[in-house]
């Protein structure tokens, strides 16, 4: 068991396990979005091709792998070809550390959430080469507005993680589910959800703005930039980038459902200490019904508010939610050191 | 992990950091040398986690390659430099300088590296060991911040001035400039640059 060679193996069988779900959620996705909006705007939605419309998201692939693949006069060539895989990559890499069941994950790091900020935040490379590459100003802007909107936020979402880490006293993401289980109906309470409410709403608007998603999507912006940093992309870079923001959108959804929501556990089943194959299937269950959930928040979302202004959206960000998650934190600290249980439920 | 393949990631960093350094000189294209100055930070993280330094490496990768660096190409993006607007390469006397300049900086330091006691020691024992055995918790986030918080907590204070320091030069400077431009320029300004910056 402790052969080098057996767990370089086993962990290339779990990168490859994950990274072709992934890949599958991925149209799935596409799917439901448009299902979802079709429902949210009464309309009936794709329903030609398959039953239902199953089989659209296999349909519009074989479309984008055969459109021309373009690159503009003028384009960096080696930027534009590398800026696809530079959104893709970290998004995929970054939900390695994710457990998505009981201790099951890729990569098990002592610094898991580290791990996941720093390589997540990578992807910003990717937008603002792409739009710096197609030597196209309004894929410039985009790619701008993209690096400016997600390093502002990632300070945001960083602060908002720390107050979790600080609760939890560890980084080690299992150990943070294994806090945030209790017994019976109320053990729901132990949610970080409700012991952090000012980070876990945080997190999720930064999570929103991070992802490039509706009311945040200012990076792409069709009524003022076209398309954004892809204005230029055809085919399958497209489509690149496209995985790329939908997977990132799945980590996103993963990392709130593991800090915030307890992860793979629930609050009326008891944690085996030895878990059977049954509890493993169970608990790879329990998280995605939690992922697909908070997906589907993710679509509602986008398909009911507005989008922001881009002055409001560097205001709110600066101005309001960096502060508050500073308060946050600092309350928590003094919490933290003073053992107020009654403010924050400390372990 | 076995001795051998740790070697073998030290030398495949160590090369990368070396020719991305170069590199990052070399290129005319200022994106392109912030984008091997990238390669390099993440070269370097490795190496900081082959030292069993696991979270000093993210803190550099997370910092330096992570947000840094996006500001440095913002700047470039905004400049956006292409081709023809390049300023010209300097000439041949400058070139020698700066190649004298640095060919002695690296004779200083070889000579220094190869002559100190450390290294005298390892050769008399014929084969250069492995590192010391460090303690589990080396490296934790737990040991780093009590590094951190509580042996250095003078040096860590200063540094934060300092920032804060430079943070209200930032923002003094910019509030400057809005006087002395006209006020449809500034709006302009603050919705192109400030704003984002």
């Amino acid at each position: 068991m402790t052969d080098p060679l057996y767990s370089i193996l086993i962990a290339v069988i779990k990168a490859v396990i994950i990274f072709a779900v992934i890949l599958q959620i991925v149209p799935l996705l596409v799917y439901f979005e448009r299902k979802i909006s079709a429902w949210i705007q009464d309309r009936i939605g794709p329903n030609r091709v398959g039953p239902i419309g199953l089989l659209q998201p296999l349909a519009d692939v074989i479309k984008l792998a055969f459109k021309e693949d373009l690159t503009p006069q003028g384009a960096d060539k080696w930027i534009y070809r590398l800026a696809p895989v530079l959104v893709y990559a970290p998004a995929v890499l970054a939900f390695t550390v994710i457990p998505v069941g009981i201790d099951l994950q890729v990569a098990s790091f002592d610094v898991g959430v580290v791990f996941l900020l720093t390589i997540s935040g990578f992807s910003v490379y990717g937008l603002a080469f792409g739009g710096w590459a197609s030597n196209n100003k309004y894929s410039l802007l985009g790619g701008l507005r993209a690096s400016a909107q997600m390093i502002s936020y990632e300070v945001a979402m960083g602060l908002s993680i720390i107050a979790i880490m600080m609760t939890a006293e560890t980084v080690d993401l299992n150990e943070i589910i294994r806090q945030q289980w209790g017994s019976g109906t109320l053990g729901l309470l132990e949610w970080n959800l409700f012991k952090q409410p000012i980070a876990a709403v945080v997190f999720i608007i930064a999570a929103f703005a991070e992802t490039n998603r509706l009311p945040f999507d200012l990076a792409e912006c069709e009524a003022e930039l076209i398309g954004g940093f892809h204005t230029e992309y055809t085919g399958l870079k497209f489509a690149t980038f496209f995985m790329g923001e939908y997977v990132a959108m799945i980590t996103m959804s993963g990392l709130m459902v593991t800090l915030f929501l307890g992860g793979w556990s629930v609050p009326w089943v008891e944690i085996p200490t030895s878990p059977s194959m049954v509890d493993m299937a169970l608990s790879i269950g329990f998280f995605s019904v939690k992922l697909f959930a908070l997906l589907f928040f993710y679509i509602w979302i986008r398909w009911t508010l507005p989008r922001f202004r881009y002055d409001q959206l560097m205001g709110i960000g600066w101005k309001v939610f960096i502060p508050v998650s500073l308060v946050n934190l600092g309350l928590t600290a003094v919490a933290g050191v003073l053992g107020w249980k009654w403010l924050i439920p400390l372990p | 992990m076995s001795p051998g393949i740790e070697q073998l990631f030290f030398g495949i960093a160590a090369v990368v950091a070396t020719v991305s350094s170069m590199l990052v000189v070399t290129r005319r294209n200022p994106i392109y040398s912030a984008m091997f100055l990238i390669v390099m930070f993440a070269a370097v993280s490795v190496i900081f986690m082959l030292l069993d330094a696991t979270f000093l490496g993210f803190m550099q990768l997370l910092v330096y390659a992570g947000a840094i660096m996006v500001l440095y190409l913002f700047v470039i993006m905004l400049i956006n430099p292409r081709e023809g607007d390049l300023p010209e390469e300097s000439g041949a006397t400058e070139k020698s300088f700066a190649a004298g300049v640095s060919l002695l900086i690296f004779s200083m330091l070889s000579f220094a590296i190869s002559h100190s006691n450390e290294v005298e020691r390892l050769s008399a024992l014929g084969s250069i060991p492995l590192l010391p055995e460090v303690s589990d918790s080396h490296g934790t986030i737990r040991a780093f911040g009590l590094e951190l918080f509580h042996n250095h907590l003078l040096v860590f204070e200063l540094t934060s001035i300092l920032i804060l320091v430079g943070i209200i030069g930032a923002v003094h400077l910019a509030s400057r400039r809005k006087n002395n431009v006209p006020h449809n320029l500034t709006n302009a300004a603050e919705g192109v640059v400030s704003q984002d910056v």
